[in-house]
């Protein structure tokens, strides 16, 4: 069901949210057993808060646009007096004593909680299999990975288990799963969603944004979590207003030509030209445009985010936020219970992260590394200022695969790498980007991505709409 | 390929205080080579005459203090402390 459907079914009494919400637990109950999107599921709480709402509703209370919406959050996101694990073991019994602002901000509208999803440890990872808890299934095979990190909020919204899902995007995070899973997935600028109550994994390019079944829905959810936060520095109250009605024929639409590798599966690329032809189908004048550093954003994304990633996941020690299951702290000095809780308590790839961004940062290493990447940042970022001088929107695969086999690049960390190359250099830029699903050409799902310009996001939205009417 | 030893390999465990046993230290040292290798092409890009932070370039907002400190629930926290003495945190001591 469509969040509009939702909305519509509440406000005209032909149903309740209880029974909606009952509706989606029963299809968790079903279905998650094979899937498992969910570290947990609220069963209790959902069904409480939902007889609230129908309450309040019917006392006369504001319908507002996610009153009584159930939705998914990916477990890197607090919610107060939730465990709140980032899949990972040192986080195991770990309880969250605050809410996150995009929570408060769902609270505020009476959104329901259906549960928390499965993840890569950390949210570092394209494949959700380096949760501690186990993978996440695609649900159009189960043989395949969802991907990720987010893989547990697609999921649940391409099997039907929640209509709308949160999800967090580091280099990929949203995009490349709802490419997976079919779904659509909208990482908005950063700084359009306050990251407050967030478990970093490189703050200078997380940020979160919703999972769900169309764009419309998509944008419902992310107008209700945008905005500034007090809590979040980095928040701002910047988009510029959508365009009044939207003309396709005056959309300038940039093909940038270093997206389209050797490398990319055939059906990926006949996926994306049949989107390219609909735009050009409506009248959008397409473009060739050249992005050419786009070639360097791997290499500086994978060291600039192990960086950050070194220096946020620090303060995971086995002290400070709740024991690691199976350390013996007796007879151990601090040093070694600190080696011992981290050593315990974080899983292979978070480890090869940690190792790598220390290495980065690391005296000798530093200018080599670390800043060379942040000059490529920086000439990729100035790519993109300049095509969007001269066109709207960019419209690219988000990935160059379709969703790949369990195990398939478990052991092979540069191959899992390449999972996220197309969507990289929009973090690294701060632009807002969307995975829609391609109209079904072939059994597994493929999505192509829309990259706006910074805080045009609801312009972005307008655009990826087109293609969904 | 760019060399990386299982003593570089203990020695990062050791800053980043992570216990490894030997067969992870082999299979880091020879996935982390193999990627630092990849690195090696940032190499070719020309210097920027002028290296800032993104945050520096385009800030979000003007340096004011504005938020009151008005957390008052550290009780929830206090109970996930894995070890405790009067509410305070107890570690093993740092000098022996």
């Amino acid at each position: 069901m469509n969040i509009s459907q939702i909305q519509n079914g509440l406000r005209n009494k032909e149903f309740s949210a209880t029974e909606i919400v009952h509706q989606y637990l029963d299809t968790i109950v079903k279905t998650d057993s094979d899937v498992h999107a969910f570290l947990e599921a609220y069963h209790e709480d959902a069904i409480e808060s939902a007889k609230n709402v129908d309450e309040y509703l019917a006392s006369g209370g504001e319908q507002l646009p996610m009153t009584g919406v159930p939705i998914a959050i990916k477990d890197n996101m607090l919610i107060n007096g939730k465990k709140t694990t980032c899949a990972s073991k040192i986080l195991e019994n770990y309880t969250a004593t605050y809410d996150a602002g995009v929570i408060k901000k769902l609270k505020n509208q009476k959104a329901i909680f259906l549960g928390k999803t499965n993840l890569d440890e950390f949210a570092m990872g394209s494949s959700t299999e380096f949760s501690a808890y186990g993978p996440t299934k695609n649900p159009h095979d189960l043989e395949r990975v969802p991907g990720g990190s987010s893989g547990g909020s697609a999921a649940s919204v391409a099997a039907n288990m929640s209509p709308a899902s949160l999800g967090s995007d580091t280099g990929g995070s949203i995009r490349q799963p709802a490419h997976c899973c079919g779904v659509v997935g909208f990482k908005p600028t950063y700084g359009a969603v306050s990251r407050a109550g967030i478990i970093a994994l490189a703050s200078s390019l997380d940020q979160v944004g919703p999972f769900a079944n169309t764009v419309e829905d998509a944008e419902i959810v992310f107008k209700a979590i945008a905005g500034k936060d007090p809590y979040d520095n980095t928040s701002a109250n910047k988009l510029s207003p959508a365009v009044e009605g939207l003309n396709p024929a005056s959309l300038r639409i940039g093909i940038p030509k270093e997206y389209f590798i050797e490398g990319i599966e055939p059906e990926v690329a006949k996926a994306i030209q049949s989107t390219i032809d609909f735009y050009r189908s409506l009248g959008a004048q397409i473009k060739e445009v050249s992005l050419p550093h786009s070639k360097y954003a791997l290499s500086a994304y994978y060291l600039i985010q192990p960086a950050e990633a070194s220096s946020n996941l620090a303060r995971f020690d086995g002290i400070r936020y709740s024991p690691v299951p199976g350390v013996e702290r007796e007879g151990l000095n601090l040093g070694e219970l600190y080696r011992q809780n981290k050593g315990k308590g974080f899983g292979p790839e978070t480890t090869r992260r940690i190792l790598l961004g220390t290495y980065a940062l690391s005296s000798g290493y530093y200018d080599a590394y670390y800043k060379k990447a942040i000059e490529a940042e920086e000439y990729i970022t100035d790519d993109f200022n300049k095509v969007f001088e001269e066109v709207d929107v960019l419209l690219t695969p988000t990935a160059p695969t379709r969703a790949f086999k369990i195990g398939e690049k478990l052991d092979d960390p540069l191959q899992m790498y390449l999972s996220d190359i197309f969507t990289i250099p929009v973090n690294l830029a701060g632009l807002p980007a969307i995975s829609i699903p391609v109209r079904q050409l072939t059994e597994l799902p493929i999505g192509f991505q829309l990259i706006g310009k910074k805080w045009h996001d609801l312009s972005l939205l307008q655009t990826a709409q087109l293609y969904e009417r | 390929m760019s060399e990386i030893t299982k003593e570089q390999i203990e020695h990062l465990a050791r800053l980043a205080r992570i216990e490894l046993n030997p067969e992870i230290e082999t299979r880091l040292a020879n996935d982390l080579g193999k990627i630092l290798d990849h690195f090696t092409e940032l190499q070719e890009l020309p210097p920027r005459a002028q290296g800032m932070l993104k945050a520096q370039k385009d800030p979000l907002r003007d340096d004011s203090i504005d938020l009151p400190n008005n957390f008052t629930d550290s009780e929830k926290i206090i109970k996930q402390f894995p070890s405790k003495q009067n509410d305070q945190l107890k570690i093993p001591p740092v000098f022996e």
